[in-house]
């Protein structure tokens, strides 16, 4: 009996120890890694749309968003400024890719046109799908030229190349891209007294 | 037995991957490209020497019953740490290496050496041993990675984290095509890995048989 008391003691002691330190551990990196993860975030935002200096949310526009199914992929969306004049918008979405959901970062300017992709995360089939991020691919005039016309890749009749062996990548790339299209069009009628202000 | 020893033993007479047949999941799931495989191969080298230098220091203190769970939490405690600790102050490794490290957590290596070698030996030769179990995982894991790019992509050693875009890019355009043309895209995928890992685990079982034989 004394020696399964011992066990259970020595056992409780490990653990508690293991605790304390992942807690003490953890109070000083935490504030840390949030800090870090907010930088990048806003790091990103600043890329996606250089234009502007601020940005803000749009609770409103997200919900207006939100609510209609063929913008379904767009889950975040914030309003870019410089000074108090909007400059665009900069959507998250996350179109359904081969093995994972693309998280990418699209910002489109006041005229429609396409300022910038930033492909946040994916985990597509290594080697193939993860080379959408490649330049060549993501940085392709083809994707900027549009004029806010739907994308397509060459497979399906459009213009823009798609990566090699990584079709349905491509696709939910551009399928992402298409709904901020969408999203530009939907809101346009409302705010374009804004963009000529 | 002395460092230089139990070192080489890590890395050839009991190769983790190749001899020991530990830790097979992140093996397959991780040995894509040849890069992935050092990245997770290092990572789970310093893991090894953290845990087996912890635990050969514990040996005394933590009872033979209960070792088992003594040495997961220590363990995963370890990890942990030095995950938050990589994420806080070393955030551009952190990303590089950040997926493997969760991934450590479960790899068998790391409770098997603690149990068979750690537990049992002073903390020089436990370091040894981390060490050199480490680098043979590393090696084994980089091994599969690179027959797999090489089959999969027709390119190797790409590494777009460090500017690198892999040996294709020294051949000449016609002939990095051609590799591209024959590549089969099965190898990169899961199938490649069982597939990769069967062949290269009897070539090396045929070779010791023959070394065998020939004493």
């Amino acid at each position: 009996m004394r020696d399964y008391l011992r066990l259970m003691i020595v056992l409780a002691a490990i653990g508690a120890v293991a605790a304390g330190l992942l807690a003490l551990v953890d109070s000083f990196t935490e504030p840390k890694i949030q800090a870090i993860k907010i930088q990048a975030e806003s790091e990103a935002y600043q890329q996606a749309l250089p234009q502007a200096k601020s940005f803000k949310d749009d609770a409103k526009l997200l919900e207006k968003v939100k609510s209609n199914p063929n913008l379904a992929d767009i889950n975040g969306l914030k309003v870019g400024y410089d000074g108090d004049q909007p400059v665009g918008w900069v959507c998250k979405v996350s179109p359904r890719g081969y093995s994972s959901n693309i998280e990418m970062l699209v910002g489109v300017k006041p005229d429609g046109q396409l300022a910038k992709v930033i492909i946040l995360s994916q985990s597509e089939t290594p080697g193939l799908g993860t080379n959408i991020v490649n330049p060549e691919f993501i940085e392709q005039p083809a994707i900027y030229n549009s004029n806010g016309e739907d994308l397509k890749v060459t497979k399906d009749g459009g213009k823009v190349d798609a990566v090699t062996g990584a079709t349905i990548s491509s696709r939910a790339v551009l399928r992402g891209i298409n709904q901020v299209f969408g999203f530009y069009r939907l809101q346009v009628p409302e705010s374009g007294g804004g963009s000529q202000q | 037995m002395n460092f230089g020893k139990i070192i080489k033993n890590g890395l050839f007479a009991e190769n983790p991957t190749f001899r020991l047949v530990l830790g097979m999941c992140p093996t397959l799931a991780v040995s894509t490209a040849a890069v992935n495989g050092i990245g997770m191969g290092l990572a789970a080298t310093a893991v090894l020497i953290g845990s087996n230098v912890l635990i050969s220091l514990l040996r005394n203190v933590i009872p033979s019953e209960v070792r088992i769970p003594a040495y997961v939490v220590v363990i995963a405690s370890f990890v942990t740490i030095v995950d938050k600790l990589m994420a806080a102050y070393i955030p551009g490794l952190h990303s590089v290496l950040g997926i493997f490290i969760p991934l450590i957590v479960v790899n068998c290596i790391i409770l098997a050496r603690a149990e068979a070698f750690a537990s049992k030996q002073t903390v020089g030769k436990a370091f040894a041993d981390g060490l050199g179990m480490g680098l043979g995982f590393t090696l084994a894991l980089t091994c599969i990675g690179a027959i797999r790019e090489l089959f999969g992509t027709g390119n190797l050693m790409v590494a777009k984290d460090f500017g690198f875009d892999g040996f294709a890019s020294w051949l000449s355009a016609g002939v990095a095509n051609a590799l591209k043309e024959v590549s089969a895209l099965i190898m990169i995928l899961p199938p490649g890995a069982f597939i990769t890992l069967g062949l290269v685990l009897g070539f090396i079982n045929w070779l010791s048989n023959r070394k065998e034989a020939k004493q």
